[in-house]
């Protein structure tokens, strides 16, 4: 294998890792905080992809106001479905929420459909170039969703680290402690939906120019980000993130040697993963159903 | 959280959930009259009920004609030919019915949902279609595994006239069965743009197709169309179904330095992201996109710019840049009318309506074993949405009935980011190029001294019989 | 005006009155025992102070205002905090993060100005973690601070409970059953400790098992049982009161 070859693929890798990083953050940080499995979390991708192209492609606005429509349009979403379904669904535990979550994703899929059909919204490339890097040629626009992805990380990791952000935390880890201590369950779970959603639109938004929107790619994404989830430990925003690399790029390199059996191998180095540690790269086992 | 505010959350989620309601409703604004077909079609589908409950005694003074379709209506596909089979039907009735010997009937279409490629899914659906609700005529069908399928309706001696990638269909053991919609003689489109290839320098080719049962049917044709014509054929690339990110596909793809790329069975989407991801290695050579709806060719040429698909040669579904029948013509503007915008993607797979409307005017009757009598010794070609389409027997399978067709196809070339018609694959050129490609002249040319040649609609061809 | 009052406070769970027509009264700076045999609702009490449960009837007044039914994060907020007679800790943090989280609540920064503002928060960071290690240093458990909080023994998780309440700046500190499980010398320390935490003028109400302890440590004892207000007095005062001495013994004998 070339050098050439090899750094392609890495970031291939990399760039799709990025992705999977964004939603499955949002997704186990939902997970771990309101304990509450987000059936619909790939639906606000699947949003957050069309809102840019509305912005960027329809109203023709510049990119990156339509990065920040389509974030603030997730966030200011997840907490409508909050205060509409999650709220009133919460109390009666674990199965409800994710049968709730089930509805409302699939009403979203299927308006989608009605809206967009099976059609697919393109948005130009920003930045369409090759770049040569010492010999190797990449593409910027992947490299651009690594950027955008790693920015949003950083920032990310630095509310983890703000009041909200440590009420979260402790919120994940225990509720009644997390009361105890002062902290607002009930608007640390608001905060938590408008982050978690928040990160799924700004990987639509930023994976739109290079693997532009369609309304099924919210499913399939979220395949990936559960097993993303799965890998780097339930609740687990390091995990998730360290798993979301290692998915992409075991999945891109896999592609280069199997082929179509590259689902296989990454299911395959899932169930085995999961043999040895339960609870994931970095995580704790599941939490418990319906506490 | 405290539960004194439960009446208000309940008045919050209702107030809600008919917002939501609403913002369907507005959603599906453009498409009302999709919504009211689908409300005719649906009484429609509870009146069959109450008919056949009734039994004989009801249906005497309005004769229903009763056409079942095994569609997979997930599929854009399967909602497609819903659609169009909807329409038909509605263009009969209004007109007060179609008239068949000397009786009128109502023609009411029957759809049953059989998923995707799913053999239990399409066993209860015929099922329910053939046992059930007793239609003696599935036309048309998408999604549905036809071994399955054909299991239940040869016995019961139901006319299936549908479509099927490898050949259950078309085996001389079959009695009621015809492949009205079939992509062995099909070769011609992929024959021809090899050929255009060659002469403008394309020596090797990978096909690249979905891991699908239709991927690597599809995956075999081409490569045997490709090194027919001439190219050096490389092993092909199968990727997962489910793919979102084809970067890895492309990345394989610019690793093999192939002079032309041919996808097979892949669309919308998957299409635009997969060239897309294939401009992104710095791979440049010849495309073979498969087929491209205008939307797709749109939404393609803004991803990846002009540059990079001009001259890509491309078949196409889409009648609307082409035709100038008058018949099919009107049944555009009467899908416009209807549905208030346009989707060419059932066009092309729709076709064995024609095929069976044909056999019905013709015989003037609705008995099911003249219209296979009538089928199956087919002389001409019918026109359809996409050109002409005919049947011609399987001598390679002793099976010596006209039961498999050559469907029509256009073939055209984008230039400045728009596709530009060349021509239409004459019925003779899908026969004889696909005759040649799998290299079964000598079994034909046997078949045909026996039966005597077979005859084509009045289309330009390239190709002879003295060609193969 | 009291630091803390309760006016006719009563719980039933069905049939069951765990706490009746309870009306008690703590002085700010005072050191209140609570006792009365097991099952006598002193938990109850301290649930329906915090929060945590909503009073059948009675209300709970503190600093003059009814708090009856604010939800329990806006009373601690207030300056209610309760170490909990269970191990209620983040059993997969470290000591020292759990005694951060109380920490970081009780400053008064904003959610979004101390994103945008790094460096106040970064000095906020500090700060917090300084306030921390001198809690855990005055809990004796802060060469304990890196380890994972599930790996402490017994008592120093009761410790840990209590580090956590002190975190949240309480006026009011509700302790349950402190020195359960602990050695003579540990819980002497503990005993220790809370003569200091009500030294800094913090006002104490002390549910215990333990006897000895609360005779040591409590100014005014407060005595419960069946969900009642048996007795209420000087620690020499209840220990001559023979109701209290029936209960007990009646109760100890079944």
């Amino acid at each position: 294998m070339t050098l050439q070859l090899f750094l392609q693929i890495l970031v291939n890798g990399l760039m799709i890792g990025a992705i999977y990083a964004l939603v499955a953050s949002g997704f186990t940080l939902i997970l771990g905080v309101l304990q509450v499995f987000n059936f619909a979390q790939g639906q606000f991708y699947m949003l957050g992809a069309f809102a840019t192209y509305a912005v960027a492609s329809v109203l023709g606005a510049p990119y990156v106001v339509a990065i920040l429509a389509a974030l603030a349009a997730m966030a200011l979403l997840g907490i409508l479905v909050y205060f509409s379904i999650i709220k009133w669904t919460l109390r009666y535990g674990f199965f409800h929420t994710m049968l709730a979550t089930v509805a409302f994703g699939t009403i979203v899929g299927q308006a989608a459909v009605l809206k967009f059909g099976y059609s697919t919204a393109v948005v130009a490339a920003v930045v369409d170039k090759t770049l040569a890097l010492g010999g190797v040629s990449l593409n910027s626009g992947k490299l651009l969703v690594l950027a955008g992805a790693l920015v949003v990380m950083g920032l990310l990791y630095w509310f983890m680290r703000t009041k909200i952000g440590v009420a979260m935390q402790a919120c994940a880890e225990n509720r009644e402690v997390a009361c105890l201590q002062g902290i607002n369950a009930g608007k640390v779970f608001w905060v938590t939906m408008a982050v978690g959603c928040a990160l799924c639109g700004v990987a639509g938004a930023l994976v739109v120019p290079v693997l532009s929107a369609s309304t099924n790619m919210g499913q399939l994404i979220f395949l990936k980000a559960i097993i993303v989830v799965l890998v780097g430990g339930t609740g687990s925003m390091a995990g998730a993130l360290l798993a979301a690399f290692l998915v992409g790029i075991v999945e891109s390199f896999a592609f280069q040697y199997v082929e179509s059996f590259a689902p296989l191998v990454i299911f395959a180095l899932v169930a085995i993963l999961i043999y040895f540690r339960p609870g994931g790269l970095l995580g704790k086992p599941l939490p418990i159903p319906g506490q | 959280m405290r539960l004194g505010k439960r009446r208000l959350g309940t008045l919050v989620l209702g107030v809600l959930f008919l917002a939501l309601i609403a913002g369907l409703v507005a959603c599906g604004g453009e498409k009302s009259t999709e919504s009211t077909t689908g409300t005719t079609q649906s009484s429609g589908g509870a009146g069959a009920t109450g008919t056949s409950a009734a039994g004989g005694s009801g249906s005497a003074d309005e004769p229903v004609l009763r056409v079942g379709a095994l569609l997979s209506l997930d599929s854009i596909q399967g909602v497609e030919m819903k659609k169009w089979l909807q329409l038909f039907a509605k263009l009969y009735n209004d007109a007060g019915g179609w008239k068949i010997g000397e009786t009128t009937y109502r023609v009411e279409p029957m759809f049953y949902d059989v998923g995707m490629w799913d053999a239990t899914k399409s066993r209860s659906a015929v099922e329910k279609a053939v046992l059930q609700d007793k239609v003696k005529y599935l036309v048309c069908n998408w999604g549905d595994i036809p071994a399955e399928t054909l299991s239940v309706t040869e016995p019961n001696k139901v006319l299936w006239l549908g479509l099927d990638f490898v050949d259950d269909s078309v085996k001389p053991t079959l009695n009621y069965a015809v492949r009205a919609q079939g992509l062995f003689f099909a070769q011609g489109l992929f024959y021809y743009i090899c050929q255009d290839y060659i002469k403008q320098g394309a020596k090797s080719v990978l096909v690249v197709c979905p891991d699908t049962q239709q991927g690597h049917v599809g995956a075999q044709l081409v490569g045997a169309t490709a090194t027919t014509a001439g190219m050096q054929v490389l092993d092909p690339i199968f990727f997962s179904a489910d793919t979102a990110d084809f970067s890895p596909i492309a990345t394989k793809i610019a690793s093999q330095k192939p002079d032309a790329v041919f996808f097979s069975y892949v669309a919308g989407a998957s299409l635009i992201n997969a060239i897309g991801a294939l401009k992104d290695t710095g791979w440049k050579g010849f495309i073979l996109p498969g087929e491209l709806d205008g939307e797709t060719l749109n939404n393609l040429v803004a991803k990846v710019g002009k540059e990079y698909v001009e001259g890509m040669e491309t078949g196409s579904y889409d009648p609307r840049p082409v035709e100038k029948d008058p018949q099919t013509l009107n049944y555009i503007d009467a899908y416009q009318q209807q549905y208030g915008d346009w989707h060419s993607e059932g066009c092309f797979w729709i076709g064995p309506w024609f095929i069976f409307e044909d056999a019905i005017n013709a015989t003037q009757s609705t008995d099911v074993d003249t219209l296979v009598a009538y089928l199956t010794s087919s002389k001409k070609g019918v026109r359809t949405l996409t050109g002409y389409s005919q049947l011609f027997a399987r001598p390679d399978l002793q099976n010596y009935k006209t039961v498999d067709s050559a469907p029509g196809h256009y073939i055209g070339v984008v230039r400045d980011g728009k596709f530009e018609y060349l021509e239409t694959i004459a019925c003779k050129d899908q026969y004889l190029s696909s005759i040649k490609v799998y290299g079964l002249k000598d079994v034909y040319q046997k078949y045909w001294d026996e039966y005597g040649y077979p005859e084509f609609p009045d289309q330009p061809a390239r190709l002879d019989f003295s060609d193969l | 005006m009291a630091l803390l009052e309760t006016r006719g406070l009563s719980k039933s769970f069905g049939r069951l009155e765990a706490v009746k027509d309870l009306d008690l009264t703590v002085e700010q700076g005072e050191l209140r025992g609570l006792i009365g045999p097991n099952g006598a609702g002193k938990s109850t009490v301290f649930n329906l102070i915090t929060g945590f449960d909503v009073p059948t009837r009675g209300t709970v007044w503190f600093r003059g205002e009814n708090i009856t039914n604010v939800p329990a994060h806006k009373i601690a907020q207030k300056g209610i905090s309760r170490a909990f007679q269970q191990s209620y800790l983040f059993m997969f943090s470290t000591v020292l993060e759990n005694v951060l989280v109380g920490c970081h609540m009780s400053s008064r920064a904003g959610a979004l100005r101390e994103f945008l503002h790094t460096r106040s928060a970064r000095m906020r960071d500090r700060e917090a973690r300084n306030k921390a290690m001198e809690i855990l240093d005055f809990m004796g458990m802060a060469h304990l601070a890196d380890e994972p909080a599930s790996s402490l023994s017994h008592g120093y998780q009761r410790c840990l409970g209590v580090a956590m309440a002190l975190a949240c700046e309480p006026t009011l500190l509700l302790l349950d059953e402190p020195v359960t499980g602990m050695n003579p010398t540990e819980s002497a320390e503990m005993v220790e400790r809370i003569r200091r935490i009500r030294e800094k003028g913090i006002t104490v109400i002390l549910v215990e098992h333990s006897m000895e302890v609360v005779m040591n440590v409590c100014e005014r004892i407060t005595v419960l049982s069946y969900g009642q207000k048996l007795a209420e007095g000087l620690p020499a005062e209840i220990q001559c009161n023979p109701l209290v001495v029936e209960a007990y013994l009646g109760k100890e004998e079944a």
